[in-house]
């Protein structure tokens, strides 16, 4: 018994240098809690700054990480891998995104119960989406997830003074703890099929040695968690009414980071359960979702139900590389993951910046606001293209990258669902620009004449605008910007 | 850095520089954009003359002043290497077009003049789309060319949809999307390509359009390789690949019946825009059609060729037969534009020398003439704000030279001997009778189906000549239409006299034309021939 003592404080011990981006995580959401307490009436910006200051250099931090990548560590409670590590960058830079954003949000500076917490709560939140990108364990899975849905719920319920916001949060807590119920259970069934709940290739083994039926059933009911987080069908109900009732900079992290930690989740549990038929049933998810999500977007006047459903429209797209799993189909999915960050990100601090200022968030209330905010407009354009997949826009690279992890699929097994999915992806392009074409076309080939604006200083948020921007067309033009750290 | 490199991004540096001037300095826009495209005519005038007639190839040495830079490189992991390249080049194809895009941007700048709202904007979405349409004709890559392609897209929407007529929300939704819908299923097929060729010397997958026109390049197995059948949804997938692509660039040349998107853009979109749209838009579909669907997939072309010359002869005729019925004058004009692109179609489908010269000629020739076309209906529709033909009477005597230059621009759309479009278009007719002796692909009574549509664009012209000009003068508006419709301004007598006479050039010495772009055309149409026809019998279809 001694010796494994030993032995286990050595092994954990060994594992906290790569665990030090978490720990310092934890060490900050503690200090933003006490800094709230202390110095939270005298300054109002102070926690803020220091959770911007700090995840920044955690962030820092983390590209450091890159000689430890690919290992497993807490007695493999948690593995390094690249696409974990170049995740967990990515939630970093949208995180620093979103604390940006939030600081310029009226309903979270005006907070009656102020906004220290909302902070916290956000570091709290990447702590999570990092556990979630590494696990390697059943058990952590369901932790990870579980502490990002339970931060999530408060992100979204913040404001809960308003009756839909409320009513979001409600919705959203439902949903997700059906969602993690269902996960759970499936989970235990797996345990009971395999007698390990880490994901390795143990388990892969005797998954594959169990009856097929009862397999696909535990799958099918594990996907159910990471399903929520992604937003897939038939998990997709939440989304419209979650997003319309929340404020924007909430909206601008749940539509875009969670989803991201729900991908890398799902493509660790797909690597541990290698030989189950993934691309079938992710392709038929794909369509359904992508469809789905496309043709409701098609109806909306809101502007945040319409990227809701859009946000459902780009699940399916990402579905589409899952789908591939290939090496490419990785490499597909994470270069959209972060177009897909950079672009939602940036849509959803432009709606809050003018609904901000025109108090409205109907797409018709947009009526020739091209013409007194030049720079915004032209900046919101350039982020749908991307959005819809124009070049020369980042989310055509994606795209493009994609349909080739999908032909990839199509060319090495011939399975005719890949090459549905490709059609199914063009078909939801052209209803993209459908309703995406909406907003330039109040934007700018509307006229209202009547319209007033108060300028006020939105530098800020202006300045994130512009950057965003910027990025997603540089990353459009040189996509190796990202696509190199896959190489070697 | 070559010429071509500079013709592309020259008007993305004026138009940095008109992003930059205050707008106190916007009649200034006017100006530089002017100058932008008055620069970019002297240089394609520059590469027309040192361009090497006797060049010519399938491969990389058919093209001149080829720059090449290592863009996008990826590894794919299991798949190997990715290449994207900065490719231009430009051959006997080519070339002309490039001139007369430089041409029709300059007649459209000149004709900007009538835009007086949001210059800026206007002005810097203008140089854009210029850059995007110098691009799509000179990029020999196939992800660079799609890039070009689309950026056209976005200018355009906002062009027709903000300075455009009463339906110009509809009618600029409309082509954004027809567009997209073709493009985007083009980019399936471009995806399929290059996992189907690989770089001979690099070993990596290409974008190269020039290794996807050449059959050894193509992997064993893959799914557009021509040496085995591969299938997709039971049909050979080369047949599949050419039909998607050829549908994405119908709807931009337009063929009927994928032409609905342009009666509204053309009429709803304010002159300028008319111009590049008749003038430019039209050619690039005609020119992605030869150049990258006949170029990569000759054996579906050859296989397809009757139906592609039925549909050329269903646009001349349909279109003739639409612009016959038409009373908008600016609707009359699109329809026609319709029925003389299908001239171009008829040609290519012919696979002889002839037809497919007098195809190209036809696009540089309707271009030069539609811009004519459009421009003459803006001045009347710009002095009062209607252009519908029983509207007006005895134009001839009220605006003598106005008539004048509309009778030049009739007649030499009707095919009048002496100008461009004759000779366009009895080589396109030439090239069809004779394909049923060369290579028996076509029909004798397409070509007699063809000049069918001469004689009736002949009725509509003239027809139209009649109602308008002749007779006694008589106006819907009265006296003050009388007042408005002074004759023709000198900015106006600067874009339509030369462009007469450039009609009139190349009518009366068509070897400009033929001289310069003959052996490009002589190898492209005799290699696409013959790789066709043994790629078909592997096919067998």
């Amino acid at each position: 018994m001694l010796p494994h003592i030993s032995k286990n404080v050595e092994e954990v011990l060994g594992s906290l240098g790569f665990f030090l981006p978490e720990l310092l995580l934890g060490a900050l959401f503690l200090l933003l809690i006490l800094a709230d307490l202390l110095l939270g009436r005298r300054y109002k910006n102070g926690s803020p700054i220091i959770a911007f200051a700090g995840v920044l250099i955690i962030t820092l931090i983390t590209c450091f990480q890159f000689e430890d990548a690919g290992k497993v560590f807490f007695g493999g409670m948690l593995h390094l891998s690249v696409f974990a590590l170049l995740l967990k960058i990515l939630f970093g830079v949208g995180m620093l995104l979103v604390i940006t954003f939030a600081v310029r949000d009226f309903r979270i500076r005006h907070n009656e119960k102020g906004w220290g917490d909302f902070f916290s709560l956000l570091v709290a939140v990447l702590l999570g989406l990092n556990l979630m990108a590494m696990s390697s364990n059943l058990l952590m899975v369901f932790l990870s997830i579980e502490m990002v849905s339970i931060c999530s719920y408060i992100l979204v319920g913040y404001t809960t003074r308003e009756r839909l916001a409320a009513e979001s949060s409600m919705k959203y807590v439902l949903f997700g703890a059906v969602c993690s119920a269902v996960m759970l259970y499936g989970i235990s069934l797996l345990y009971g099929l395999t007698g390990t709940l880490q994901l390795n290739s143990e388990f892969t083994t005797r998954l594959a040695a169990t009856d097929a039926l009862a397999a696909g059933l535990a799958l099918f009911t594990t996907l159910a968690g990471f399903g929520f987080k992604l937003s897939m069908f038939p998990f997709h109900f939440w989304v419209a009414d979650v997003y319309e009732g929340s404020t924007n900079s909430v909206l601008a992290f749940l539509s875009t980071l969670p989803k991201a930690a729900g991908v890398g989740v799902l493509v660790q549990f797909m690597h541990a359960t290698y030989g189950f038929d993934w691309a079938t049933w992710l392709a038929v998810f794909s369509i359904i979702t992508m469809t789905i999500g496309n043709f409701q977007a098609l109806w909306q006047d809101n502007l945040k139900r319409m990227l809701a459903y859009s946000s459902i429209g780009h699940s399916g797209f990402l579905l589409m590389g899952l789908a591939a799993f290939s090496q490419t189909g990785e490499m597909a999915v994470y270069y959209y993951l972060v177009i897909y960050t950079l672009t939602n990100i940036g849509a959803f601090v432009i709606i809050g910046m003018l609904a901000n200022i025109l108090h409205s968030e109907n797409v018709n209330s947009y009526k020739g606001l091209g013409f007194k905010m030049p720079v915004v407009s032209v900046c919101f354009v350039i982020l749908l293209m991307s959005l819809i997949g124009i070049p020369p826009a980042g989310g055509f690279v994606a795209k493009l990258l994609l349909f080739s992890a999908a032909l990839e699929g199509y060319g090495s097994d011939g399975n005719i669902l890949f090459l549905l999915m490709m059609i199914a992806g063009a078909i939801n392009t052209v209803v993209a620009l459908f309703y995406y074409l909406k907003i330039p076309l109040n934007l700018f080939l509307r006229k209202n004449e009547g319209m007033v604006i108060v300028a006020r200083g939105h530098l800020l948020l202006k300045a994130v605008i512009v950057t965003l921007t910027a990025l997603t067309v540089l990353l459009g033009i040189f996509p190796e910007l990202v696509m190199r750290y896959f190489e070697g | 850095m070559n010429w071509l490199s500079i013709i592309i991004f020259l008007p993305v540096a004026f138009l940095v520089l008109i992003l930059l001037l205050p707008e106190r300095f916007r009649e200034w826009y006017r100006y530089i954009t002017l100058g932008t495209a008055l620069l970019q005519t002297g240089i394609a005038f520059v590469i027309y003359a040192g361009f090497n007639r006797s060049q010519s190839g399938m491969g990389i040495d058919g093209y001149q002043l080829v720059e090449k830079l290592p863009w996008i490189h990826l590894e794919l992991g299991s798949l190997g290497r990715l290449e994207i390249d900065y490719f231009l080049g430009v051959d006997g194809l080519s070339v002309p077009l490039l001139i007369l895009s430089a041409l029709v941007m300059t007649a459209a700048a000149i004709s900007s003049w009538e835009i007086k709202k949001n210059l800026k904007g206007y002005f810097a979405l203008f140089l854009l789309m210029d850059a995007a349409i110098m691009g799509v004709f000179c990029a020999l890559d196939f992800f660079l060319f799609y890039v070009f392609y689309e950026l056209m897209l976005l200018p355009l929407y906002f062009l027709i949809g903000m300075w455009g007529g009463p339906r110009r929300e509809y009618a600029a939704l409309k082509f954004f999307l027809y567009t997209l819908f073709g493009s985007v299923f083009m980019l399936l097929v471009i995806v399929g390509l290059y996992f189907s060729v690989k770089d001979p010397v690099t070993g990596a997958y290409t974008f190269n359009m020039l290794h996807m026109m050449n059959p050894a390049n193509f992997v064993d197995g893959a799914v557009f390789s021509p040496a085995v059948v591969e299938t997709i949804f039971g049909v050979p997938a080369r047949l599949l690949g050419f039909a998607v692509i050829f549908v994405a660039f119908a709807i931009k040349v337009p063929v009927v019946p994928l032409h609905t998107w342009l009666p509204d853009a053309h009429v709803e979109a304010p002159t300028p825009i008319s111009i590049i749209l008749a003038g430019l838009l039209l050619k690039i579909g005609g020119y992605g059609i030869l150049r990258i669907c006949f170029g990569i997939f000759p054996d579906a072309a050859v296989h397809f060729s009757w139906f592609i010359g039925m549909l050329g002869v269903i646009s001349i005729l349909y279109g003739a037969l639409n612009a016959l019925a038409m009373k908008d004058l600016k609707k009359m004009i699109a329809y026609s534009s319709v029925s003389h692109m299908g001239f171009v179609l008829l040609g290519f489908a012919s696979f002889t020398v002839e037809g497919t010269s007098g195809a190209v000629m036809q696009m540089v020739s309707h271009g030069i003439l539609s811009t004519m076309l459009f421009f003459l209906v803006g001045v009347i529709y710009n002095r009062v704000h209607d252009r519908f033909i029983p509207n007006f009477r005895g134009l001839a005597g009220h605006m003598p030279h106005y008539a004048a230059f509309v009778m030049v621009a009739f007649f030499a759309s009707l095919g009048l001997p002496g100008f461009s479009a004759f000779i366009a278009e009895a080589f396109t007719l030439i090239g069809t009778f004779n394909s049923a002796s060369v290579n028996a692909l076509l029909p004798r009574w397409m070509a007699i189906a063809g000049s069918l549509g001469i004689l009736m664009s002949a009725a509509y012209f003239l027809w139209t000549l009649q109602r308008m000009f002749f007779g006694t003068t008589r106006f819907k508006g009265g006296e003050s239409w009388s007042k408005q419709l002074s004759d023709l301004r000198p900015i106006e007598w600067a874009l339509l006299l030369p462009m007469a006479l450039l009609s009139l050039v190349l009518g009366v010495f068509p070897s400009l034309f033929f001289n310069f772009s003959n052996a490009t055309i002589a190898t492209l149409v005799q290699e696409l021939y013959k790789t066709g026809m043994q790629q078909l019998n592997i096919l067998q279809y």
